[in-house]
């Protein structure tokens, strides 16, 4: 099957060619940082974890939003996803690859990662979360490609394929639930002391993720001529409707605890990320800008007029899309860390080393999404159900 | 007409399921070893030694770093000069940091005067959970000991860690160090590190190094578990507090302010 | 026909590439002699023995010195019976005195890194290198 994505256009190659800069771009920069340490980064002793693990924690939960198709087609045997799970499903391999390469690059002594396997510590969240990763990762390829094969030669697949779906489904909340828990068990860090933090990690996901599928369906459908149908991108825009309001209904929870319970320790970081904390402001209009974003997508999402306008669609999508990166990525993970224990605020911002390697790892998510959509087209043509939906081609 | 010929796709199947057979059974020996050599989580005896401190702050002297230079000299401890990647195992901090829901209404001089802080060798540390490779772990004495050769410097103890009392190397720390002792390892780039109680010293019978150079003995040293020591006295004679007790980390570090 | 002769030329070059540690190093002069190292009296077990098994027991030592907290870690005792410190710094270079003239030798010639001396026995603390004290690091590179 990987002969599939040996074959294309010139356009193909050149995107290819053009992601392999960025890759050797973002594997220079990393070598810089192996040379000197993580001094390239900006983070410090007060912020001690940043862009690398922020995005991290993000990509997780657009890797585990591939369950919202796997759940409804396969459980539930609700057809509509049919032509697009497997597209769900290369977004998580493509995501979870992201997610370990963003653990490797911000460990500090990365020759011995293989202490993680030496010294299983099953009390240790970190421990759990690089198992269910790879775990899932293995899950995803193994599932796709027997899906896959089976597609190819007009067959169902395999029975012990249908166990591992079945398997992939608790997997993947468990992914998300499993880097909620990274944060949401440490005494000293307030924002994230909450037991909504899993809830809204997964509500987060379940937006932003088939928000990012919808964008790349419609881009698929541009490049080649595969089109799904309207019904599961409708089916798709609703699960992100549901899943941004009530990732904004628990953004309003915390404030509402924080706020009322009138506890500094809790009201200190939202303080610090909507309005400022002595002075430091550098957050607050990441924070109304995600805000803003997350509103008005949902706002258009939710006029059925509009969310019928694929233009429309398109924006509302792409501003859910951002809204959550910032909300996850810069407000959560960030201002987690402010103020520090020691109530000192130290502000942080990206290093350009730290940008190198993050748009490296973007871009090799980026081919291997490529190479999947690209395998899964040629399956779907050879398969003889290339274009619209119900519609077969002859080949 | 059948063939008995192994196709490529068989064999390649055949070769990944034994390698990962060998990978998890491989797995869970190493695990199993590690399991039987662990001292993590030990179980807190409430009868065996438990090393703590209490600090006076009274007796502090304003503007004296003489602990801090003995600690920082004797452990290699770099002198970084950026505040945002500094290494330090002992430093001052104001009052109304150490502890915030204390000092509200008290006079300026009273919130700004300067407390030592350092590791709070807690009971129950939350570094310790979190750490993915036991590099940190607990000692039945009640250290929280640093193994700076199995740390990978995930930096996930920094975070757990509620008292900030962890530093991080971003940089190889080796020209950072002004006057180097060769009787302590200094450490790599890429590993968290922090007070040890002066382990090495403990072991031989000695007190901390902090405790032993304070000109105005501000620090006493000794076993929290035995009713007659040093420290235990001060404690039912004094009152004291100890950092985020309402956090379940049982801290060794007490102060009497 | 070409194709025959891309795929010897193809084939040719990879073996080159594969075999390139075996006739690459024939160009530079071997080391003729075994290499002697510097000893002074007797070391804590027989030669055969440390060559075999160094690493090993300097893992064993670490692990138990670092991890365990029996009063009487620190002490190792050789097979005669003979009581040692367990340190690399004391006990080791105490003889060996310094990784360049010792450890480095052999693991030089094979092509084995090893990291102990990134923080331990390092040539500052042995004061081989004095250094200029660097500028504080900047905020970002």
């Amino acid at each position: 099957m990987i002969d599939k994505a040996l074959r294309g256009p010139l356009a193909y190659w050149l995107w290819l060619g053009a992601l392999g800069v960025v890759i050797a771009l973002g594997v220079v920069s990393y070598l810089h940082q192996l040379e000197t340490g993580l001094t390239v980064t900006g983070m410090s002793r007060d912020v001690s974890w940043g862009l690398y693990i922020s995005q991290f924690t993000f990509f997780v939960g657009v890797a585990a939003s591939a369950v919202m198709l796997v759940l409804p087609y396969y459980l539930h045997n609700y057809s509509t996803f049919g032509k697009i799970v497997v597209l769900g499903e290369s977004v998580a391999v493509a995501a979870v690859t992201m997610c370990l390469l963003f653990v490797l690059a911000d460990i500090g002594q990365v020759g011995r990662a293989m202490n993680l396997i030496l010294h299983p510590t099953p009390s240790s969240m970190l421990f759990w979360d690089a198992s269910v990763l790879n775990g899932y990762l293995v899950l995803n390829v193994v599932i796709g490609w027997s899906t896959q094969v089976a597609e190819r030669h007009h067959i169902p697949p395999a029975k012990w394929v249908k166990v591992l779906i079945y398997l992939s489904v608790p997997w993947a909340f468990s992914i998300h639930t499993v880097t909620a828990f990274l944060y949401a068990g440490l005494p000293g860090r307030h924002l994230w002391l909450t037991a909504v933090l899993a809830p809204r990690f997964l509500a987060s996901a379940f937006a932003s993720g088939p928000a990012l599928l919808i964008l790349l369906v419609f881009l698929h459908r541009r490049l080649t001529k595969f089109d799904p149908g309207k019904k599961p991108i409708n089916l798709l825009a609703s699960i992100v409707t549901y899943g941004m309001l009530a990732n904004l209904f628990f953004l309003g929870l915390e404030f509402f605890t924080a706020f009322y319970s009138n506890i500094p320790s809790h009201k200190h970081t939202l303080e610090y990320l909507y309005i400022g904390l002595d002075g430091h402001t550098q957050l607050v209009p990441f924070m109304w800008t995600s805000l803003a974003l997350g509103v008005a997508g949902v706002v258009v999402l939710l006029v059925p007029s509009w969310r019928r306008n694929e233009g429309l669609l398109i924006a509302a999508c792409g501003s859910i899309f951002i809204s959550a990166f910032i909300d996850k990525g810069v407000g959560l993970v960030l201002g987690g860390f402010v103020p520090s224990p020691l109530n000192h605020i130290t502000e942080y911002h990206p290093g350009l080393t730290e940008i190198g390697v993050s748009a490296g790892i973007w871009a090799v998510g980026a081919f291997v999404l490529t190479v999947l959509f690209k395998i899964a087209s040629g399956v779907r043509e050879e398969a003889g159900e290339c274009c619209v939906a119900g519609e077969a081609a002859e080949h | 007409m059948t063939t008995n010929r192994v196709t490529r796709k068989g064999f390649l199947k055949l070769v990944a399921g034994a390698a990962a057979t060998t990978a998890i059974g491989g797995v869970n020996v190493l695990a199993a070893k590690e399991a039987e050599a662990s001292e993590h989580g030990a179980p807190e005896a409430p009868t065996g030694t438990r090393w703590g401190m209490v600090v006076d702050t009274r007796k502090c002297s304003p503007g004296c770093t003489d602990c801090i230079t003995a600690c920082h000299e004797r452990h290699n401890v770099p002198t970084i000069g950026n505040p945002k990647e500094e290494v330090k195992w002992i430093w001052k901090e104001e009052y109304k940091d150490l502890f915030p829901e204390n000092a509200g209404r008290m006079s300026k001089e009273k919130q700004e005067r300067p407390l030592l802080t350092l590791c709070n060798q807690c009971d129950e540390p939350p570094c310790v959970r979190v750490c993915p490779t036991q590099a940190t772990f607990k000692r039945d004495d009640g250290i929280v000991m640093m193994d700076f050769h199995r740390c990978i410097g995930c930096r996930f103890c920094m975070g757990g860690c509620p008292y900030g009392s962890r530093s991080f190397n971003f940089r190889d720390p080796e020209p950072y160090i002004a006057k180097m002792n060769p009787e302590f390892p200094h450490r790599t780039r890429g590993v968290v590190e922090k007070c040890n109680f002066c382990v090495e010293r403990i072991d031989q019978g000695l007190k901390p190094a902090c405790v032993e150079s304070c000109p105005s003995k501000a620090m006493t040293f000794g076993d929290l578990n035995d009713p007659t020591s040093e420290v235990r006295a001060l404690m039912d004679e004094h009152a004291t507090q100890r950092r985020k007790p309402e956090l379940g980390t049982e801290p060794s570090v007490y102060y009497i302010t | 026909m070409h194709k025959t002769w891309a795929g010897a030329l193809f084939l040719l070059v990879i073996a080159a590439v594969i075999t390139f540690p075996l006739w690459y190093s024939r160009a530079e002069p071997r080391a003729s002699a075994p290499i002697v190292l510097p000893v002074s009296g007797e070391c804590i077990e027989p030669v055969e023995v440390m060559r075999r098994s160094h690493m090993k027991m300097l893992y064993e030592w670490r692990d138990s010195v670092v991890r365990t907290s029996a009063k009487d870690r620190r002490t190792y005792v050789n097979s005669k019976g003979v009581k040692f410190e367990k340190s690399l710094t004391r006990t080791c270079l105490g003889c060996h005195q310094s990784r360049h003239t010792f450890c480095d030798r052999c693991h030089e010639q094979v092509s084995v890194t090893v990291t102990c001396f990134q923080c331990h026995a390092s040539d500052r603390a042995q004061g081989l290198d004095a250094g200029a004290t660097p500028e504080a690091p900047h905020d970002h590179e």
